[in-house]
């Protein structure tokens, strides 16, 4: 069953459709919540909220044309209305001003490795502008077409292209750059 | 334009592993259940009034025919074009051959078996549990899958037959037709039935066991009955109208079977 046939049955109140709705897109929207905000607890928030919008629209009777381009949409929205919210502000402030903390378990080389290489990963992906992350994570994790990102960022196709092209290419130069300051310390 | 864009496709396929490497965590069965029963009040408000009857909501009954059209809609491209490969190779083949009826009804039922494979892949759990919402039996849409890949090949079969009995003299229309077209209907058939009540497994083996019979065991018993070339085409137009009639009432037994069909 497509999106749009489980959402109109859901708009009648049939429960099988919502709970293989749910379960459907309970993952994948977590995820992109998750990358965009880099907070678990506030993605579980914002899917939430997600869904009830969602059920709010069909109770208005405003059953969406696309209904995957419009979670997306909703989602995003939610976390820019959050990254602007005053509450992020003071929060990002505090964790700013907190130092980092030493670890305690230098013997967990793996662990240490893996909290480095994602801690590079992120650093390198702050470099992307905020549109050009939201189009990288909609497309690389969602798997989205360009069709349906340029419908949930409601931006022109061809901006769509450029700003993933751009993205890509800077993290390609980043990604370079570090091999090879990789191979100079292991060389010297 | 089209540079930009294979260039794009080039870096996305670069960038591919470096990103796939971070990994967010997903949920937990149990969590969706909770973020269900979380919605769950809100999402009542939209289910109809229980004072309010609507006869309107009633399930609607069992259809084939709109569960066949469903069905239809889900095959990925892929499949088209692979199948319109295989006729067209095979439409090649048999052209060209001054014995056409040997290669082509042998490989068109061989070929719907493999089909029917293919679309293993819905009956796994996952597309269960969206299927099971629908008020149709699971066995119904199965057989509607059968039915989909079966009309699909005959409709591929029936242009490649024009090509072939155009382009071939030697080749009798009826009976080409009859040579492949009964036992694509007698192995489907087959198949269904014992799937239906024997399990998967027992069909494939059956419905293979029937292709042997059909192409290896009929035609050795044919022309051991035979003495004369007019009895021979006789005999293979009885044989094949009876293993046709065979099919037939397999497929209509195993309809009714799949409206009441739950698990299989």
């Amino acid at each position: 069953m497509t999106d749009e046939e489980l959402v109109i049955a859901m708009s009648r109140g049939n429960q099988a459709a919502f709970e293989a709705f749910v379960h459907r897109y309970h993952a994948p929207l977590l995820g992109y919540l998750e990358r965009m905000l880099r907070d678990r607890k506030k993605a579980e928030d914002v899917v939430q909220d997600t869904f009830l919008k969602l059920i709010n629209q069909l109770k208005s009777k405003k059953i969406p044309d696309k209904v995957k381009p419009w979670l997306y949409q909703v989602a995003t929205n939610q976390c820019r209305d959050y990254w602007k919210s005053s509450g992020y502000k003071s929060e990002k402030q505090i964790l700013d001003n907190i130092p980092d903390q030493p670890d305690h378990e230098p013997s967990v080389v793996e662990l240490f490795e893996r909290q480095e290489a994602r801690k590079e990963f992120l650093e390198k992906l702050d470099t992307l502008s905020s549109t050009q992350r939201e189009i990288v994570y909609l497309r690389f994790y969602q798997e989205l077409k360009y069709q349906e990102i340029s419908e949930t960022l409601e931006l022109p196709l061809g901006t769509v292209k450029s700003n993933l092209f751009h993205a890509l290419k800077k993290l390609k130069v980043s990604l370079e750059r570090k091999e090879e300051v990789s191979h100079a310390r292991h060389r010297s | 334009m089209r540079d930009i864009d294979l260039e794009l496709d080039n870096l996305e396929d670069e960038m591919e592993q470096p990103l796939k490497s971070y990994l967010a965590t997903s949920p937990r069965s149990e969590d969706t259940q909770k973020l269900i029963i979380s919605l769950q009040d809100s999402f009542d408000d939209l289910k109809p009034s229980q004072i309010e009857f609507d006869f309107d909501t009633e399930p609607e009954r069992p259809s084939l025919y709109k569960q066949c059209l469903n069905q239809f809609r889900s095959y990925h491209w892929a499949y088209w074009l692979i199948s319109l490969l295989i006729f067209t190779m095979l439409t090649i083949i048999s052209s060209g051959s001054i014995d056409s009826e040997s290669m082509f009804p042998v490989v068109v039922p061989i070929y719907l078996l493999f089909s029917v494979l293919y679309s293993y892949k819905t009956w796994n759990r996952e597309m269960r549990m969206v299927e099971s919402i629908t008020p149709f039996p699971p066995a119904l849409l199965l057989l509607s899958k059968l039915l989909v890949v079966l009309t699909v090949n005959i409709g591929f079969s029936l242009v490649s037959t024009i090509f072939i009995v155009s382009g071939n003299p030697y080749t009798d229309p009826p009976l080409f037709l009859l040579h492949w077209f009964a036992p694509l209907l007698f192995l489907t058939g087959l198949l269904a039935f014992v799937m239906f009540h024997k399990g998967i497994i027992a069909g494939f083996v059956a419905a293979l066991a029937g292709w042997a019979v059909t192409f290896l065991l009929l035609p050795l018993m044919l022309f051991e009955a035979s003495g004369m070339a007019t009895q021979q085409d006789l005999l293979f137009v009885s044989s094949h109208l009876l293993i046709l009639s065979l099919g037939v009432m397999m497929l209509f037994l195993s309809y009714r079977k799949s409206l009441h069909l739950q698990y299989m």
